[in-house]
């Protein structure tokens, strides 16, 4: 039993549900592209009219733009067990052989693909409105990426597996989206940030896309703390989803919502 | 023949607001493959929870599921690729995807490629109707296409175990009957085992051989139901009287096991009698003659399953008590 039939699977499901509601698609791309311009202009408002000068939109638009992926990819685990449960179709995920972790695993991989391209596309336009440029050097902001996301998987995992147990805790998967924000953006020189799921990957791609530095420049104690990180949240956030996953399967409360 | 799904002291309960309930008490069965086994038993008596056990979604307090030799709480994936199954209804599909494409995804996620399918999908699309939905979203198809959909993609995939529970809930007569032929025909062609619940007792009786009846938890009775239905005449009386019973007799008549009387036939009572020991049946008799009360005739009564069903799972007590019912086939 392959995983690439799983894997392939998931990409052709994303494919056509883009393709079906690509209006959905483009409604959302667009309203990011007009939160930020409010932003942007919120933003040069407060530095009275004037141009913006330093580092400090280029922060907020690397800030933006790996927000909406973590946002995007925290909500595929998330919400998306809680859309599964309430259609009906989680019981039949977890009857997969492949279990219902490569079945989370591989639909992550593949929506992750279609939120890349369009987190590329949000980025090229707001380059276009500040007429600010970056450093989009692939080989050092992949690996970057991965290690901003993992965390993000873990405290997806994390809320999802309470929800099987607690079913509705919706309001609270909607405040974390916006704690996202203080993750990505946090200043690691406050010594706690730096232990905060994701905030220390999302520093070192402002290193690389705004200071231009090459990966392997980057401080060596800082990407293996992004690399701890990486895999210690993950890690719980599995723990305890499997955890909350027993319990769901003890009191016959797996497929309700 | 090889046992394809062996249930061995399954138990489980549930915390309640009034306590535990035993959902489970005790279950045994075996089926083996090509059978076609009908759950039935009232609402609340375990059946839904039998079902999620053998498809590892709720996990048994104790005892033992093999689907083919496997139990799915020590080897899940292994077990997980011998079984599909419908749950209530029609909850094992992908709303925004289309007939076809629900047929696809759902045969990758049971591991097989899709281009191998091909040819039981147009099978399976044809079987059940769908050939003009196949590109309609499952979402904007009626309930039974919906109810049929769900079953296609259940059996998009040649697994020898095929649980359903509910498959015609709510369906109208012809997808009902497109419902029964597709079964009968996978079981007849693929020999497949088909283990299905339901409260349709058409359904059972026209397609299962074989019947399982749940209640509070446990197994009442496990038995072919020719042989069940043909067990229940012999033993039901209907004995008319041509005068009314005194309070003597219907205190008499009380204490044997599977007596009742009430009046019809023109307002005349009569004594429903299912006797287990025939020495009861010349008690009966006695009661009456005792008090020369006569009688207008004795009548053999027939039996259909809804009355067996509500008599199996209304005097349980009695019917465990005496043995006959736990003859398995």
């Amino acid at each position: 039993m392959s995983n690439l039939v799983l894997l392939e699977a998931q990409f052709r499901r994303e494919l056509i549900l883009l393709k079906r509601y690509f209006f959905n698609f483009l409604g959302g791309f667009l309203t990011f592209c007009v939160v930020f311009i409010l932003l942007f202009l919120g933003y040069r408002g407060l530095a009275g009219g004037t141009e913006i000068y330093g580092t400090g939109l280029e922060n907020l638009i690397v800030g933006y733009i790996t927000w909406i992926l973590a946002m995007h990819i925290y909500q595929d685990i998330s919400s998306t067990l809680f859309q599964e449960a309430r259609e009906g179709v989680l019981e039949q995920l977890y009857m997969s052989p492949y279990g219902y972790s490569r079945v989370t695993i591989t639909r992550l991989l593949a929506s992750l693909g279609v939120h890349l391209v369009m987190v590329f596309s949000i980025l090229q336009v707001l380059i276009l409105i500040t007429k600010r440029s970056f450093n989009l050097d692939l080989v050092s902001i992949f690996p970057l990426l991965i290690l901003l996301l993992l965390p993000v998987v873990g405290i997806g995992f994390f809320l999802g597996g309470l929800q099987l147990h607690f079913k509705r805790i919706r309001s609270i998967l909607q405040i974390v989206q916006f704690l996202l924000i203080v993750i990505v953006v946090a200043p690691i020189n406050l010594f706690w940030a730096s232990f905060l799921p994701g905030t220390m990957a999302s520093h070192l791609i402002r290193e690389v896309m705004i200071g231009g530095a090459f990966i392997t420049e980057l401080p060596l104690e800082q990407v293996l703390l992004a690399l701890f990180i990486a895999f210690i949240f993950p890690a719980l956030g599995w723990g305890i989803f499997k955890l909350c996953e027993k319990k769901a399967l003890e009191s016959g409360r797996l497929g309700q919502f | 023949m090889r046992s394809m799904l062996k249930v061995e002291e399954i138990g489980k309960t549930f915390p309640g607001r009034n306590g535990e309930i035993k959902a489970l008490d005790n279950v045994n069965f075996k089926a083996n493959g090509g059978e076609l086994i009908g759950v039935l038993g009232p609402n609340g008596a375990g059946k839904t929870t039998l079902v999620k056990i053998i498809c590892g979604l709720v996990s048994p307090d104790f005892g033992r599921v093999e689907i083919a030799g496997t139990n799915p709480w020590e080897n899940r994936s292994r077990a997980l690729r011998c079984l599909s199954a419908v749950l209530e209804g029609t909850r094992n599909l992908y709303w925004p995807l289309t007939v076809r494409e629900n047929l696809e995804f759902f045969a990758s996620l049971k591991g097989e490629k899709i281009r191998r399918k091909r040819d039981r999908m147009e099978w399976l699309i044809d079987s059940l109707g769908l050939e003009k939905k196949v590109n309609v979203t499952a979402r904007n198809l009626s309930r039974g296409m919906q109810q049929k959909l769900a079953l296609a993609v259940a059996l998009v995939v040649d697994v020898p175990l095929l649980v359903l529970d509910e498959p015609t809930l709510g369906l109208d007569v012809e997808s009902s009957l497109d419902i029964r032929r597709l079964l009968q025909d996978v079981v007849r062609e693929e020999e497949k085992t088909i283990l299905l619940t339901t409260h349709d007792m058409n359904l059972v009786r026209s397609i299962c051989p074989r019947i399982v009846i749940l209640n509070r938890g446990r197994i009442v009775t496990d038995q072919r139901v020719d042989k069940m239905l043909g067990l229940f005449k012999v033993k039901a009386y209907k004995i008319k009287l041509a005068q009314e019973l005194t309070p003597q007799q219907k205190k008499d008549l009380m204490i044997i096991n599977g007596v009742s009387w009430e009046k019809s036939d023109g307002n005349k009572p009569c004594i429903y009698f299912q006797y287990e020991d025939m020495r009861e049946f010349y008690r009966i008799i006695e009661i009456l003659r005792k008090e020369n009360t006569s009688i207008g005739s004795i009548e053999q009564q027939d039996v259909d399953l809804e009355k067996v069903f509500l008599q199996l799972t209304g005097r349980r007590d009695d019917i465990v008590k005496s043995g006959f019912a736990r003859s398995t086939v």
